[in-house]
């Protein structure tokens, strides 16, 4: 029966359903299978209580001030303000994208959004500056990830109400696993720009460090009211967001006055038809999750893995190639949905902190989705810099290469995600 | 909120009175669930932030926040299935479907259709059954003692408009050339996906 | 006959007080229906909240399971009842006798829950509900501007209103987070949570005011109960009072054993025993939240009370007597 489940999900996912189908057609199949006579209506009350906990309102929320920023200039001056100050260094254009996709990252909860907001106005430049083309799509792709490590990250926000893990222990959790690939990254830039001989832009003045710092001013208000907020126990993570949008709205609509108040409405119709997508996924997933709890299915993948007795570290490495390959083929979220409740029951018989395994999940998820063949960044990359399918994936593999070793270094030494959740939680 | 608006009765300028009935109630619905789903995302952002500011200001909490919260995110999301469905938006991995001909792809998109269509009336179907049995149940929120099923309606309502967004698309592909993902949006490789992003943009 | 299997969900986790009722009910039952009944174990997290729990019982997906006034106040508000504080006895065996075999719970409650699909198997306590706190609370007054975290339910956001705090609802994965940063000055939990959810470390007191204990029931669902053959029914309401003693020194061995963890892990950690002089300020102030449980516990309500009340002080006094 396992097997039918997943043959058709894999079916219906190949042939180009929404996915919404892939999980509820699987849900079905258990409910006809297993439980003949089990009452359909509860795939409805799992669909709705998945998408009702209140802690959830955090995703339309962060998705609603980040569609407020794209529209306006918040981007752009943090560009600004990076790129006089390291511009001038050897692959001073590669860092400033990884360096802008973190502070962008302190808005933006998704690596989507990044990939759009920064990739955007940052191509054209780094193209002209002679940097490959594939080099910079590639960077822009994998830097994206780095947002979605820094606070706030829809994959935390859901990883964090399916597992029960806190979500604020989350978010700070995220800082020092994405800082990290932050110095990597740049590493690599400089490395390259010197291998390739890529020319250095002239060094800003102080005169143009001092204006651009006057612009980014506020954007860097972000970091500090999310970051800040959770820190000093003023806001839940939910409220954060909220206030993320409020002060989105003042900076885009007050200061900045590059976004109107007519175009509100439009913008929270594009935040609000981006949220019904995913939510009717983590509806769907919840149903799917609760069948394959309720058949004990878990259980019975992981003793057939032979994973019951294992060493937590092989249980983590386990956890990682899971999530990896899964979004190398399927959205983060319906990943993330899926394969939670299956490792749930072993993370917690190995005693292993949620909230390591839920930085090391949302790692994963990211540079899965930036991994051929089918990682949704790609397609979004294809999508706004106009490039066929296998000039976007060209470049990718050192990226790759150095996600893949920033996930070792963070399950070899923990302490890289816990240093600064204990700091200020224990 | 700009949208490709059909000529009614298809693109060949036929016009026929019960395409044209429904073009016009479909132009409606469109503006309704857009209405909903703009002002259901505002409503909730100023739900959560008037609970910080009550908190802060008046060191007092909204006692309704969370339960209205919970039923705006259940109408977003129904409500909002549609709409997404009508603007040919769900995430999909299109890998395998982008390599078939046009020919070929009308024909996968009239299974896809037909099938996630009858799934969504099937949903519609059980999720009233549901919605029923909370009614007959009697529960009630608890800080604001409105009847549970009440908040619950849009379930059965987003399925079924769902349901008919895909019957359309359907109806679409049978009659017009082109591959239609909805009943109103062409396939067009340079669209973006919309996946888990919030770009805040529709690049059609 | 052939086999079955029963599935039994609880809302608390692996090594919890439920979770040890289960297990011996498990044992109980299979080993006198020879292993023709199987029953299945869902512990908490794997097949959704207490609330839906509730509904997968009435509905017929599960046979058992565990169900706190706190969620089954929802759909029988009369059950709230018992979310009030100082509404049950400070003696165990009083409550012991009201909870498993009383008129009020078995004879005005049951037939509520049986008219939405429920079949009340028992009830029983799991321990103190026991305050962590930033400061020492000793008063009504104490609590003035205190924000403290509860399980929403309006009945018990009302209490502590009324005992003078400031009662704050957050989802339980964010309480010790929370309490580290400042965000809430207390949470009330019994001590087996406190200890696995390690609160005792980000607090400065425990205090015993006395107020509550924690209490279940056990449902399953009224068409499985009366397809039930006859034997099988009597089987298992013997287990149910085999269970009411033996369930009774889990939770006092539990916590026990985990206030006993926590000293270990916390020496200097002040443990307060509220006087009862102390008690019955709060209990005096609470007594403002039965008006409220009256206007919102249904329309028995001020019966459900009344009997309860008049039920335990029998109790109390023949248990003084005897
Ligand atoms: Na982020
Ligand atoms: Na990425």
């Amino acid at each position: 029966m396992t097997a039918v489940m997943l043959g058709t999900m894999i079916g219906l996912l190949l042939l180009g359903f929404p996915m919404m189908i892939p999980l509820i057609a699987a849900t079905i199949i258990a409910f006809v299978g297993f439980f003949p006579g089990m009452p359909e209506t509860n795939i409805i009350q799992q669909m709705i209580g998945g998408v009702k906990p209140t802690a959830l309102i955090a995703v339309p929320m962060f998705i609603l001030a980040a569609d407020i920023v794209t529209k306006g200039h918040t981007a752009d001056r943090l560009l600004d303000l990076v790129m006089t100050f390291v511009g001038h260094i050897k692959g001073g254009l590669a860092v400033t994208a990884a360096t802008t996709c973190t502070l962008f990252g302190a808005v933006s909860g998704s690596t989507q959004a990044t990939v759009v907001a920064i990739g955007g106005p940052l191509r054209p430049k780094m193209v002209e500056a002679g940097y490959k083309d594939s080099f910079v799509m590639a960077l822009t792709i994998n830097a994206s990830d780095i947002a979605f490590l820094i606070p706030p990250s829809i994959g935390m926000i859901i990883y964090g109400v399916i597992s029960g893990t806190s979500i604020a222990e989350l978010f700070i959790a995220g800082i020092g696993p994405g800082l990290m690939i932050l110095a990597m990254f740049s590493a690599y830039s400089i490395f390259f720009a010197v291998k390739e001989g890529i020319p250095t832009a002239p060094k800003a003045t102080w005169g143009d460090r001092l204006k651009a710092i006057k612009g980014a001013i506020w954007p860097l208000g972000f970091p500090v009211i999310i970051i800040g907020g959770i820190y000093g126990g003023i806001f839940s993570p939910t409220e954060a967001a909220a206030v993320s949008v409020a002060y989105a709205l003042i900076l885009e609509v007050v200061i900045f006055r590059s976004v109107s108040i007519k175009e509100i409405p439009e913008i929270a119709l594009s935040t609000g038809l981006i949220t019904a997508v995913v939510f009717i996924l983590v509806g769907a997933g919840a149903a799917f999750s609760w069948v394959i709890s309720f058949a004990m299915i878990p259980q019975a993948i992981i003793g057939s893995l032979g994973l019951e007795t294992a060493e937590p570290t092989v249980i983590l490495i386990a956890i990682s190639i899971a999530f990896f390959v899964g979004c190398m083929f399927v959205d983060p979220i319906v990943v993330i949905l899926v394969l939670v409740p299956i490792f749930a029951p072993l993370v917690q018989q190995a005693g292993l902190d949620p909230v390591l395994v839920g930085v090391i999940v949302t790692l994963q998820v990211a540079i899965g989705s930036a991994t051929p063949p089918f990682g949704c960044d790609i397609f979004t990359a294809i999508a706004i810099f106009r490039r066929p399918y296998f000039d976007v994936i060209r470049g990718t593999p050192p990226f790759i290469i150095i996600l893949l070793a920033a996930a070792v270094l963070l399950i070899a030494y923990p302490q890289i995600a816990l240093f600064l959740r204990d700091l200020a939680f224990r | 909120m700009e949208r490709r608006n059909p000529p009614p009765g298809g693109r060949d300028g036929k016009s026929h009175p019960v395409l044209n009935a429904i073009s016009i109630l479909d132009t409606v619905l469109a503006k309704v669930e857009t209405f909903i789903l703009a002002y259901g995302i505002l409503l909730m952002f100023l739900n959560t932030i008037g609970n910080v500011i009550g908190r802060y200001l008046f060191g007092q909490s909204l006692y309704f926040s969370e339960e209205l919260n919970q039923f705006l995110i259940v109408l977003v999301t129904f409500v909002g299935l549609g709409y997404a469905t009508r603007r040919g938006r769900h995430i999909r991995m299109s890998a395998f479907y982008d390599q078939l001909s046009d020919r070929g792809r009308k024909i996968l998109m009239i299974i896809i259709a037909a099938v996630t269509g009858a799934v969504m009336f099937w949903l519609s179907w059980i999720s009233y059954e549901y919605v029923a049995s909370v009614a007959n149940s009697g529960k009630v929120t608890p800080a604001l003692r409105v009847p549970l099923y009440l908040t619950y309606l849009w379930v059965p309502f987003g399925f079924f408009l769902t349901g008919i967004q895909y019957a359309l698309t359907v109806l679409r592909n049978l009659r017009d050339p082109d591959v239609w993902i909805s009943w109103e949006a062409v396939d067009s490789y340079d669209e973006i996906d919309g996946t888990a992003a919030g770009s805040g943009e529709d690049r059609e | 006959a052939q086999a079955e299997t029963w599935k039994f969900a609880l809302e608390e986790i692996d090594g919890s007080v439920q979770d040890a009722y289960a297990e011996r009910f498990k044992e109980l039952v299979e080993e006198r229906t020879n292993g023709e009944v199987t029953v299945q174990i869902y512990p908490y997290g794997t097949l959704g909240t207490s609330a839906q729990l509730t509904e997968l019982v009435a509905n017929g997906t599960l046979q058992f399971a565990n169900a706190s006034p706190g969620h089954l106040g929802s759909l029988v508000p009369e059950v709230n009842v018992f979310n009030l504080p100082y509404i049950l006895s400070q003696s165990d065996e009083v409550n012991k006798k009201v909870l498993t075999e009383g008129e009020t719970v078995y004879n005005m409650l049951a037939p509520k829950l049986k008219d939405k699909g429920l079949h009340l198997i028992t009830m029983y306590p799991e321990g103190d509900m026991v305050w962590t706190t930033n400061k020492e609370v000793r008063s009504p007054e104490d609590f003035s501007g205190f924000k403290m975290r509860t399980m929403t339910s309006p009945i018990l956001t009302e209490s502590y209103k009324a005992m003078g705090a400031n009662p704050t609802p957050m989802p339980y994965g964010e309480v010790y987070g929370a309490l580290q940063l400042k965000q809430i000055d207390g949470q009330v939990n019994p001590v087996f949570a406190i200890e696995e959810m390690k609160f005792y470390e980000v607090s400065d007191y425990m205090i015993w005011a006395g107020q509550q204990e924690f209490t279940t029931t056990v449902v399953a669902n009224q068409t499985f109960w009366e397809n039930l053959p006859e034997d099988r029914r009597q089987m298992v309401d013997e287990v149910a009072s085999e269970l009411a003693d033996f369930i009774f020194d889990v939770k006092t061995q539990y916590a026990e054993e985990r206030l006993e963890k926590i000293k270990q892990a916390k020496p200097d950690m002040p443990m307060i025993e509220l006087t009862e002089e102390e008690r019955a300020k709060f209990k005096e102030a609470a007594m403002g939240a039965r008006d409220t449980f009256i206007e919102v516990g249904g329309e028995d309500a001020q019966k459900v009370l009344d009997a309860l009340t008049a039920e335990i002080e029998e109790t109390e006094k023949e248990m003084q007597g005897g």
